[in-house]
């Protein structure tokens, strides 16, 4: 069902030097010019960040410790993760504030614009973005909007500055082709030229929004002014693709996945599109990710399943409804345990890629059979920092989740200490090294 | 302080107008809580400045207005002020609010410049190239939202995310419109096969002279391979099949799929049965089945009792879909037709026959490039010398313009290269068009183009600047074709396309803003089809013609049109929430009778029932309670209705005592206001509040523990909210919302009527086999629900009105029909101009109102109404 690649893990500087037998205090051996390549690279290793965000909740009793700290029992299915168990934290009573009304509050997990029913709401910036404005020119692709949704449609959970979606990719094999596949000297020369075409198209439609904006009032220039910012804002985006056309793309082993295309395949989606996304964080072809589940309206091929997930979801505490729901619950967190597992298994530099990835899981529904959405079940997997503990905040008071997206910016290196609704950083959660 | 910030702002032109009476009611009234040290729900009067040209100040005076004008402020406990007082503080502050808001529309006018949102961008492309199902919304973000409406020019953000896609969908839409081919390529086939042929003797079967099944030949076939099945396909005389669509059976036709989008003839032959094993008997009711390409409803057909009945259709498909011809009436089974006693259904065949082009070109090409001649682009050999066209080796194309995306299409589609040389990738050349004189022709092409892409007329100089965009390309030795796409592509990502420019400036400076002519075309258009005008509204707009009487006409020869189908679908989308009607799937155990048929029904009903109500102009009281209802045979049985036979929705009229009739209890509105396991009071509450009364209650307020839904069956919804609500805090609020919801509660999750609550346990009485349409003889329900505690639907509304049951409820709501007439006409000015009704507007809306008084605030009236208001003829 999954793909296969061979792993490479880099030789750790700490295994170079158990392997030469030596016990010195690592600044003494800067003079080895090999082992200070090494080090240097450890520092230049870029940091990155994938979120993911399940849609439709994850049932409380099963998720969230009872004892907080580092000595917590793991819940039900924290115990599917207890291999990783030093490499992740637990979150309770995290929550955006000012974020409630059912379902509409999953376009706001990374964002934390407050009443997303309301109706006059306007998204705003989600978090991916505020790091893809910062990393995004470092890569190929300045970020990843993904989704793995029943009808392969264009859900996101990605927002602009001006809080429009950007639209996730759902196929995986559409994903690899744009990351991996390189194609003929003709290919590439036919998307240059796209590009260039698509570039000289903007300058076009560019002069006529200024000519345009010469003959309009102040509150009709002020949308043409939007149309503008989103010409240049696109013509930098061409020209960065432009330029990295020519410069080869990365190669791997992994042959193209499979599409899973039923709806009710969707956990093996899941698996191929996380797969997907650690080759690119590998190669290095972007170093944010936003992935939202969407498991809507889908039968799920998960043994002992026979109804739909949403309608389960609504499970009016029937027990047979919870055990067909805890089933889905705990393949989906099998399937995220196997991408932290290759994360960590997956080294550069001497650093395993977990340590370099900081991996937010998440929802939006605390509980979703109310439709509650305080208390949101939370985790935060690698990324470097201390983990191995549940840090428990208040149940009804929740503390801000846009604290824990400061404490990721500045682990990224980017200078923030807002975020949203965020007062500072997370309390308690702390970088390692 | 307050009286200080008011001198202060003397300044102000407005300010210095205002009656003396204000200052002095808000310092007697509201500072002691409004004040810089309490700022009661966030308002500090001290440094609220009467800056009405600031927007979000603006808002709060509004507020202000508001809250008092109701007599919400002061509070109840609360020091109250004279009458005589209170109104002469608010007609100052309203003739200010006014002047200023008056100003500003005269300024900047109501509605700032708007990009179409996704619907009218992709019904544009249609109707610019003339391709009526041409499928590009889905590819673009979603639009934001202002009051569940997408129509608002303040919501319609533009950002690179969206110009890229623009840049896409210009290429996929030029790929469609452009004629690649000599002649058109019309594909034939006659299809006998429902659900492939792995289903074959197993969910379907041949049926012989409609009489039996022989269940001799099922056996052997059953054990038979594939091949050996095949055989019998051609010589049967009809094909049954006995189960709906299930995760292991799509009831897909043959192995059809176009390869070319466009307008196809589907004929079919179907009829219905009940099945006995090897007998073919009468059916006990008129079944259909439902025609869909690639999931999408296109129709459905009625299949009688043992007679087939011919259908034909003539519709849009999109390259690669498949069409799939569902039973939808029928349960999910897996029979066994040696034991098996149900209905089915029978498909004597079907042909398909297209794409149907009545001219070629087709009309989107000859849009792009008028009658220019296509010519053939010649493949090469390996050694480059061009191949003569039919040469048994086609060559490879040389240079040639961009040509479509392979379609992806499934495995084993037809038609393919078996069915013909012109089905064969391999062979099929590539053709362009051709000029003599590119220059004249590109200049004679955009004139032609450009207006209506714009949709007003376009000066030469502005012609020129595309032209030379041609120019160049050619001048570097492109194709005509390719040069010529180049400016295409630019004006489908132009402002002038991508956004509704609504010029004003022919009122003269007495009314500056007055619309001229063709954006008041655009206005009636997008409003009423979606889309851009047609040829006729243009020529009015061109002959300055739109006068009231003529809009009037015109708006009735819109609402006939089959493109005013777009405003009924768009505007009950959004103004009655149906767009939501699939977020949740009724919990198969509790619900079994729900299938897609009920649902497909169920919008249909809504729809129609408001097409109903523009064409006979009827009015608010029609949104409450109705005598007639508009539904087909399934919906009249879910409604407890006899008497009505066959699929197509028609006006019914209702029994005495039955509880439809009206919006509210219609099952769409029912269904979408619940979650598929249980129904809130609340939410259906807040639902009519909303979106019928136009009283929307403010969100709950934070950190308020929610009720955790449980239908084990010890206790109902409705028990479990009593207690939450018993909270002092939470009643003021809830004892407005949730009587409506409780008048409702007699309705279940898919629109049923019920008296006791259906639940998964082992108490209380299982269901009648026999309220189940349709259900397999052997079909057992005991482990679906059963009936538990009984419904209460009484309650008494905030004003202290008690009623028993939605009869009753019914009849309160009815003295409300001026609230439930405001907010229609409130929502349509939104969606029919773009933006909200501001404090300016709210004289025209009551203006409206007693206009279309006499009419009972018809439907029809009220829409009139609108097109002729100030807020739609001005920018």
């Amino acid at each position: 069902m999954n793909f296969h690649f061979t792993e490479r893990r880099a030789l750790s500087r700490r295994t170079f030097l158990k392997g030469i037998g030596v016990s010195l205090a690592l600044p003494s051996i800067e003079a080895m010019t090999p082992a200070f390549a090494v080090a240097a690279d450890v520092a230049k290793t870029p940091r990155r960040l994938v979120a993911i965000q399940t849609n439709l909740g994850i049932m409380p009793h099963l998720f969230f410790p009872e004892k907080d700290g580092p000595g917590y029992e793991p819940s039900h299915y924290l115990k599917i993760l207890e291999q990783l168990h030093s490499d992740f934290t637990v979150f309770s009573g995290l929550g955006h504030p000012g974020v409630d009304g059912g379902h509409a509050n999953e376009k706001v997990f990374l964002t934390g614009a407050p009443h997303p029913a309301g109706a006059g709401f306007r998204n705003t910036v989600s978090l991916d973005q505020v790091v893809a404005d910062q990393l995004g020119n470092q890569t190929r692709i300045p970020s990843l909007t993904l989704n793995v949704s029943p009808g392969m449609n264009s859900s996101s959970m990605s927002f602009t500055s001006a809080g429009v979606l950007i639209p996730g990719e759902a196929s995986v094999a559409a994903l690899y082709k744009r990351l991996f596949i390189q194609g003929s000297k003709e290919d590439v020369k036919a998307r240059v030229d796209d590009l260039k075409a698509g570039r000289s198209l903007l300058d076009s439609v560019g002069a006529r929004a200024k000519q345009m904006g010469k003959a309009v009032g102040a509150s009709d220039r002020n949308r043409l002014d939007q149309y503008f910012t989103s010409i240049r804002e696109l013509e930098k985006q061409l020209h960065q693709a432009e330029a990295w056309e020519h410069k080869p793309k990365p190669k791997v082993e992994a042959p193209e996945p499979r599409e899973f295309t039923e709806g009710g395949q969707l956990l093996l989606r899941l698996g191929s599109m996380l797969d997907v996304i650690r080759l690119a964080l590998e190669t290095d072809s972007t170093r944010v990710v936003s992935l939202y589940i969407q498991p809507l309206g889908v039968l799920s091929a998960v043994e002992g399943v026979q109804h739909e997930t949403h309608s389960l979801t609504h499970h009016g505490n029937r027990p047979e409804m919870v055990a067909e729901l805890q089933k889905i619950e705990e393949a989906q967190f099998k399937t995220i345990a196997r991408f932290l597992l290759a994360l960590r298994g997956a080294g550069e530099s001497g650093a395993s890629l977990l340590d370099r990835t900081s991996v937010v899981y998440g929802t939006c529904m605390g509980n979703a059979n109310g439709h509650t959405n305080k208390n949101w079940p939370m985790l935060l997997a690698g990324g470097g920092f201390k983990h191995g503990q549940h840090l428990a905040f208040d149940k009804e008071q929740n503390y801000p989740i846009a604290n824990l997206y400061v404490s990721l910016l500045q682990r990224l290196g980017i200078e923030a200490d807002k975020f949203a609704s965020s007062k500072g950083t997370l309390k308690g959660l702390e970088m390692a090294g | 302080m307050l009286l200080g910030t008011l001198a202060v702002s003397a300044t102000h032109a407005a300010a210095a107008e205002r009656p003396v009476p204000l200052k002095a009611f808000l310092r007697q009234y509201c500072s002691e809580c409004h004040d810089a040290e309490s700022k009661k729900g966030g308002l500090d009067l001290a440094v609220l400045k009467p800056d009405f040209a600031d927007a979000p100040t603006f808002a709060k005076w509004v507020r202000i207005f508001d809250r008092v004008h109701a007599g919400e402020m002061p509070p109840p406990k609360k020091t109250q002020p004279p009458a005589a007082e209170r109104d002469s503080a608010l007609k100052g502050l309203s003739a200010d609010l006014n002047a200023a808001d008056v100003r500003r529309q005269r300024e900047l006018g109501r509605v700032a410049l708007r990009r179409l949102n996704r619907s009218e961008y992709e019904n544009t492309l249609r109707d610019l190239f003339g391709m009526p199902g041409l499928a590009v919304k889905e590819l673009l973000p979603e639009d934001g939202r202002s009051d569940g409406f997408d129509k608002v020019s303040d919501a319609l953000e533009i950002s690179a995310v969206q110009m890229r896609k623009y840049l896409e969908v210009a290429d996929l839409v030029l790929d469609e419109a452009i004629a690649h081919e000599a002649k058109p390529v019309v594909y034939r086939c006659r299809e006998r096969l429902v659900g492939g042929l792995a289903h074959f003797f197993e969910t379907s079967f041949p049926i012989i002279d409609r009489k039996k099944v022989d269940l001799d030949l099922w056996d052997q076939m059953k054990a038979a391979k594939l091949p050996l099945r095949e055989q019998h396909l051609e010589s049967m005389q009809s094909l049954g099949y006995i189960s709906n669509e299930r995760e292991s059976f799509h009831p897909e036709v043959g192995a059809f799929s176009p390869i070319h989008s466009g307008m196809y003839r589907i004929k079919t032959s179907v009829w219905s049965f009940y099945y006995k094993p090897g007998e073919i008997l009468p059916a006990e009711r008129m079944q259909s089945v439902a025609l869909l390409a690639s999931g999408r409803l296109l129709t459905h057909f009625d299949a009688p009792s043992l007679e087939p009945r011919q259908h034909e259709l003539v519709v849009w498909l999109n390259a690669g879909e498949k069409l799939s011809l569902n039973a939808a009436n029928l349960w999910i089974t897996f029979p066994s037709l040696k034991k098996f006693e149900g209905p089915g259904v029978a498909m004597d065949w079907m042909d398909i026959e297209g794409p149907l082009n009545e001219t070629w070109p087709p009309l989107s090409h000859c849009r792009l490039f008028g009658e220019l001649p296509l010519k053939r682009v010649p493949n090469f050999d390996n050694k480059g010398a061009p191949v003569p066209e039919g040469a048994k080796n086609p060559g490879k194309p040389g240079p040639h313009p961009r040509q479509p995306a392979p379609v992806a299409r499934h495995p084993g589609a037809r038609p393919s290269h078996k069915d013909g040389d012109e089905f064969n990738p391999k062979r099929i050349a590539i053709w362009t068009v051709e000029s003599q004189h590119p220059e004249q022709d590109a200049a004679r092409l955009l004139a032609d183009f450009l207006p209506r892409a714009f949709r007003r007329p376009v000066a030469a100089t502005e012609v020129a600047e595309y032209v030379k965009i041609a120019r160049e390309r050619i001048a570097a030795g492109d194709f005509f074709e390719s040069a010529m796409r180049a400016a295409y592509r630019v004006a489908l990502c132009s402002p002038d396309f991508l956004f509704l420019n609504e010029t004003a400036g022919t009122g003269g400076p007495n009314d500056p803003a007055l619309l001229d002519p063709y954006a008041l075309a655009c206005r009636l258009s997008y409003f009423l089809w979606n889309s851009m005008p047609d040829e006729e509204l243009t020529a009015l707009a061109a002959k300055k013609q739109l006068s009231v009487k003529v809009i009037q006409e015109q708006v009735n020869r819109m609402l006939a049109d089959q493109r005013s189908e777009r405003f009924i679908e768009d505007f009950t989308d959004q103004w009655l929430d149906l767009r939501n009607i699939n977020f949740t799937s009724p919990d198969g155990r509790l619900y079994p009778e729900f299938r897609h048929d009920l649902r497909d029904a169920i919008v249909s009903e809504t729809r129609a029932y408001f097409r109903e109500m523009l064409n006979k102009d009827l009015g608010a009281a029609h949104v409450i309670d109705s005598d007639f209802v508009m539904i087909n045979q399934r919906l009249a049985e879910h409604y407890g209705i006899s008497g009505v036979v066959g699929s197509a929705i028609r006006r019914v009229p209702v029994p005495p005592g039955n509880p439809r009739g009206g919006f509210i209890t219609q099952g769409a509105v029912l269904k979408l206001t619940a979650n598929g396991t249980v129904s809130s009071p609340v939410t259906r509450g807040v639902w009519i509040m909303d979106r019928i009364l136009g009283k929307r209650p403010a969100p709950p307020p934070p950190d308020i523990p929610a009720v955790d839904p449980d239908t084990r069956g010890a206790t109902t919804l409705r028990e479990q909210l009593d207690k939450h609500r018993n909270n002092a805090s939470c009643a003021g609020c809830h004892a407005k919302m949730d009587p409506p919801g409780f008048a409702l509660e007699n309705f279940d999750v898919i629109g049923g009527w019920r008296t006791r609550y259906r639940h998964i346990g082992e108490t209380g009485d299982p269901p009648d086999v026999a309220q189940f349409i349709n259900a397999p003889a052997a079909k057992k329900f005991e482990n679906h629900f059963r009936y538990g505690l009984p419904v209460d639907a009484a309650g008494t509304t905030v004003d202290g009105k008690p009623f028993k049951d939605i009869h009753e409820f019914k009849r309160i709501l009815l003295t409300e029909q001026e609230s439930v007439a405001r907010n229609f006409v409130q929502r349509v000015i939104l969606y029919a101009t773009g933006a909200p009704v501001s404090f300016a507007d709210r004289a025209e809306v009551e203006r409206i109102l007693d206009a279309s008084r006499q009419s009972r605030f018809g439907f029809r009236t009220i829409l009139n109404q609108v097109t002729q208001s100030p807020a739609f003829l001005h920018k």
